[in-house]
């Protein structure tokens, strides 16, 4: 299991990723208290198979032996980034099958037994502390076109 | 004195050999571009029924299904340049796309008479393949050349740059409204390696099945979006699976550069020399 962060960094990483973005005029900051439960939940729930440091599976790029995705990174180097909130909710909540797979196990396990609504959010915060900021300003404009996080996983 | 001049007399001998042999290559250089399939480009505008066709020279319209073709003029602007790169809009107005190397984009809404470049806000203008969204009108995708894939959703207004694309040099590229992408649809690349296949949101390119060499064009039945053409060489593959497994068609007549399917089922293959074919039965028999 990993340490929690240590609170400067944590604020470091906070306000890095509320920080001002070219042309986008005051993004806003993410939740500390969010982002810290988000990483409790997902060091618990998401780690053994997206890696401790959200580096994802070995190899990760391309279907493993039994033709399945494995589970892909969600720090910088990965695609997490280019969802919208509304889709990774979904994703995390609903879980998901790659149509490709060669067996019938789903590619992404549903969570929504398991997390609660505000669950789901906070690990998604957290996961955005993970990327550059230009990574998280795309994220935010994927978000303002194609979905917020559904209303009962609003503030 | 002499030795001097008989010095200069090898030097420039050997000067002008050198240039006869670069004139030998550069001339070998062109006609070989000129005649590599992947040069042209080609298109169906089912609003219109009109088969749009380049041979990587200049751009041509068929309103006959590739009987007669007319030439289409593009801008001043765009004279020198080579369209090497084409797309249609399925939905709203049709919209038409051209690109090529020096080129940048550009539309036009009237089947070619009036162009307006749309590639200003790429950061250059070498777009190597083209693609238009197959169920949203203002989406068209673009390569630039060592970049990667751009995105624009408001017809050409910004655009942004959301993939590396495959690990393998694209030729040409499709978006597909297959079902089972986690956001709109698929992407389909026709690469050096064979055909490589991504979710609209970019979470990566996969290759789609085996084929037996470079793939020049790909091309997909909008009314069985699984069913999809690639073609490799002078070869022509079908898939019924979304490119899990490929079958040979019926081989065209020549190296195919581009491929194109319109909505009544007919797939148009353009050739190295310009030619463009047709087939009714899915490969089977070419015109």
């Amino acid at each position: 299991m990993q340490r929690p962060l240590p609170v400067g960094l944590m604020t470091a990483l906070v306000m890095g990723a509320g920080a001002l973005a070219a042309g986008e005029a005051n993004p806003p900051p993410l939740d500390p208290k969010e982002v810290e439960a988000g990483r409790v939940v997902y060091q618990k729930y998401c780690a053994s198979c997206h890696g401790v440091r959200a580096e994802g599976e070995p190899n990760w790029e391309a279907p493993n032996a039994k033709g399945e995705l494995p589970a892909p990174p969600h720090d910088a180097e990965g695609h997490t980034w280019k969802h919208s909130d509304e889709m990774l909710y979904r994703m995390t909540s609903e879980g998901w099958r790659d149509p490709f797979n060669k067996t019938e196990h789903l590619t992404m396990p549903p969570f929504r037994e398991q997390l609660s609504p505000q669950e789901i959010r906070n690990v998604i915060t957290y996961l955005k502390t993970l990327w550059t900021e230009e990574q998280r300003q795309f994220q935010r404009e994927e978000t303002q076109v194609r979905g917020a996080f559904p209303p009962q996983a609003r503030r | 004195m002499s030795g001097i001049i008989e010095q200069r007399k090898r030097r420039l001998s050997s000067i002008v050999r050198t240039a006869a042999l670069l004139a030998v290559v550069l001339v070998a250089q062109v006609a070989s571009a000129s005649a590599e399939p992947g040069a042209g480009a080609l298109a169906y505008a089912p609003q219109t029924e009109t088969l749009f066709k380049s041979d990587g020279q200049a751009l041509y319209r068929s309103d006959s299904g590739g009987k007669e073709w007319a030439k289409v003029p593009l801008p001043p602007s765009a004279k020198a340049a080579r369209v090497t790169a084409m797309a249609v809009s399925a939905v709203g107005q049709g919209a038409l796309y051209v690109a090529g190397r020096g080129l940048g984009v550009l539309k036009s809404t009237d089947a070619g008479k009036n162009w307006v470049p749309i590639g200003q806000g790429l950061p250059r203008d070498d777009v190597i393949a083209l693609s238009a969204h197959s169920s949203v009108a203002d989406t068209v995708y673009a390569v630039l050349a060592g970049k990667g894939i751009y995105r624009t959703e408001d017809g050409g207004k910004r655009w942004r740059m959301v993939d590396k694309g495959p690990q393998a040099a694209m030729r040409s590229f499709i978006h597909s409204g297959m079902e089972g992408s986690m956001q709109s649809g698929w992407l389909f690349a026709a690469t050096d390696k064979g055909v490589y296949r991504a979710m609209d949101c970019f979470c990566g390119f996969r290759l789609a099945g085996s084929l037996p060499g470079p793939v020049f064009a790909v091309t997909y039945d909008p009314k069985q979006p699984k069913e999809l053409y690639a073609a490799v060489g002078k070869d022509v593959f079908i898939t019924a699976n979304g490119g899990e497994e490929w079958q040979k068609a019926a081989s065209p007549g020549g190296d195919v550069g581009a491929l194109a399917y319109s909505p009544t089922g007919v797939l148009y293959a353009l050739l190295a020399d310009g030619r463009v074919v047709h087939s009714k039965d899915k490969g089977k028999q070419w015109e």
